[in-house]
């Protein structure tokens, strides 16, 4: 059975449809990337999965629990956290450690559990060192790793990740995804993310392309056709920076990931 | 000036106030206050403050931080000093020593502020109050929005300079025309702020939902625990307070 499951699920703010008739199902200890543009509804999607905002249509199943269960909630949440778009909005305690605890005080553990839950999550995330320090005196990278350790504490099996890699440089981000991979390779978390750029995805074990609140392709990143020209253009250009031969007519004719993998790029 | 403030603050240094209980530090700045209200006279005045004093060199912060950070109180106070003196008989006297209580009151508050991290302070009203908790007081929700406050200080204040200097360099002058003008000046950053502020706290209460806030019945990852130096500086407390007052029923 499906760890995450959405049937035909729409979503409107206060009258502004964001979502409609979006069908998903992850399976446990899949590799999920959910790409779309600006405003296409990817935190929305993000939203749902976490019982934080319920469907105005249809329904999400996570682990055979209905979001709109109210008795669930917090079942739903330690299964499949949430990482948040920018850091700086979300950190919520003033050491590392502290703010790493705040679920699992939230959970009411034993203060000698939640420490060694505590050691665990900053040796796989790397920020041992920082244990100590005031979050807002750390790098971009860190406090992104910070919101990640955050959620990994919770053990649950799945992670979902709205655009945490969107304001990073390159070097941090190679750091996220390296780890996210590992998880999912190694601890078999289940990894849900969103993003903007088709890079994210081709190492995916599903892809979901939204656009205007729909989902528009879906499949194994060989299998998916990016929709809009402009988004296949500017890989084809990312690309040949990193000198892969890409000709224009590859990109446009089978759609860009399909075009990668052909070439047995990255 | 937003960019100097210190107040509430933390400043990490390993020293016997830092390391105090919050809950005793919490006493404290309340039985400070106290005092401070309680005393009228000069002398009372000036032990007051050099207890105050002696709080600041154990607690081992720069003098030169903590003037730093309120240098914009000061400012507004020594106007409020001037005032006095000409608008009030007999205003010399009264306005130095009640500038002077302003300024303890200050100092005593903003070295609490310097000595403890927010989720300490959180942490202390918490257990300190959790007596409440059976009058139907929500302590947890109280002592976290306290703890929020102090954390988002700092973080508005530095957006609020962000989105002045945007604005300065869009050719908004704060110092320039009459008042309409710079009422107007002032909306245009306001506005932004207020928005930008509304944004984060939405953020922030998705994060807190996200990270299963309100769950259950939350435990601590540091139970608050006294220890000696709780003890020593509370009788020292008790000690203060009892002074102040034999020193206003004895009129010295
Ligand atoms: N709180 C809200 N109130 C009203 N409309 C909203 C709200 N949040 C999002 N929307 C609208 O819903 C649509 C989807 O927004 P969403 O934030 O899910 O997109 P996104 O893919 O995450 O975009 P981005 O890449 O900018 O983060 C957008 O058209 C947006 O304007
Ligand atoms: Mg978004």
């Amino acid at each position: 059975m499906a760890l995450i499951e959405a049937r035909g699920v729409s979503y409107s703010y206060n009258g502004k449809q964001a979502l409609s008739g979006i069908d998903l199902s992850i399976g446990s200890g899949q590799f999920v990337v959910v790409l779309g543009p600006n405003g296409s509804g990817k935190s929305t999607l993000a939203r749902l999965l976490n019982a934080i905002i319920l469907p105005t249509q249809g329904e999400v199943s996570v682990d055979g629990h209905l979001t709109s269960d109210k008795a669930s909630v917090f079942d739903i949440r330690k299964t499949a956290g949430l990482v948040l778009q920018n850091p700086d909005n979300q950190i919520i305690g003033d050491t590392v450690e502290d703010d790493i605890a705040f679920a699992l005080e939230n959970m009411g553990l034993h203060p000698s559990w939640i420490d060694s839950i505590i050691t665990d999550v900053l040796e796989q995330t790397g920020l041992t060192a920082q244990r100590f320090s005031n979050p807002r005196e750390l790098s971009g990278g860190q406090k992104e790793l910070l919101c990640i350790a955050g959620i990994l504490a919770m053990k649950g099996r799945c992670i979902i990740l709205d655009e945490a890699l969107s304001m990073l440089d390159r070097e941090n981000r190679n750091l996220i995804v390296d780890l996210l991979h590992r998880l999912n390779r190694e601890n078999g978390l289940t990894v849900v993310m969103t993003s903007q750029d088709t890079e994210d995805a081709l190492d995916a074990d599903l892809v979901v392309v939204l656009d205007d609140g729909k989902v528009v392709a879906s499949g194994k990143p060989e299998d998916v056709r990016i929709v809009p020209e402009s988004f296949a253009s500017s890989v084809a250009s990312m690309l040949r920076e990193r000198n892969v031969a890409v000709s224009e007519e590859v990109v446009s004719e089978d759609g860009l990931l399909k075009a990668l993998s052909k070439k047995g790029a990255v | 000036m937003i960019r100097d403030v210190t107040l509430g603050r933390y400043y990490r240094q390993d020293s016997f106030v830092h390391t105090l209980d919050p809950r005793t530090k919490l006493c404290g700045v309340a039985f400070l206050i106290a005092g401070i209200f309680i005393s009228s006279s000069v002398i009372s005045c000036i032990f007051t403050m050099l207890c105050i004093a002696a709080l600041v060199w154990l607690s081992r912060v720069p003098l030169r931080y903590m003037v730093k950070g309120l240098l914009p109180i000061f400012v507004f106070l020594a106007v409020v000093a001037v005032l006095n003196i000409i608008l009030v008989p007999n205003g010399v006297f009264r306005a130095i020593l009640i500038s002077l209580r302003v300024v303890e009151v200050i100092f005593a508050s903003n070295l609490l502020c310097l000595s403890t991290r927010p989720r300490e302070i959180s942490n202390g009203v918490e257990t300190g109050f959790s007596w409440m908790r059976h009058l139907k007081v929500p302590v947890h929700d109280l002592a976290t929005i306290v703890s929020i406050a102090f954390t988002f200080i700092p973080i508005l204040a530095e957006e609020a300079r962000r989105i002045l200097d945007a604005q300065t360099s869009r050719g908004l002058d704060m110092r320039k025309g009459g008042l309409v003008k710079k009422t107007k000046a002032s909306v245009s950053v306001i506005i932004p702020m207020f928005v930008s502020a509304i944004e984060r706290a939405e953020n922030l209460a998705v994060a807190m939902e996200s990270r299963l806030y309100g769950c259950g019945e939350p435990t601590r990852l540091h139970p608050l625990k006294y220890s000696y130096d709780d003890a020593a500086a509370y009788v020292c407390i008790f000690t203060y307070l009892l002074v102040v007052i034999l020193m206003k029923v004895g009129r010295l």
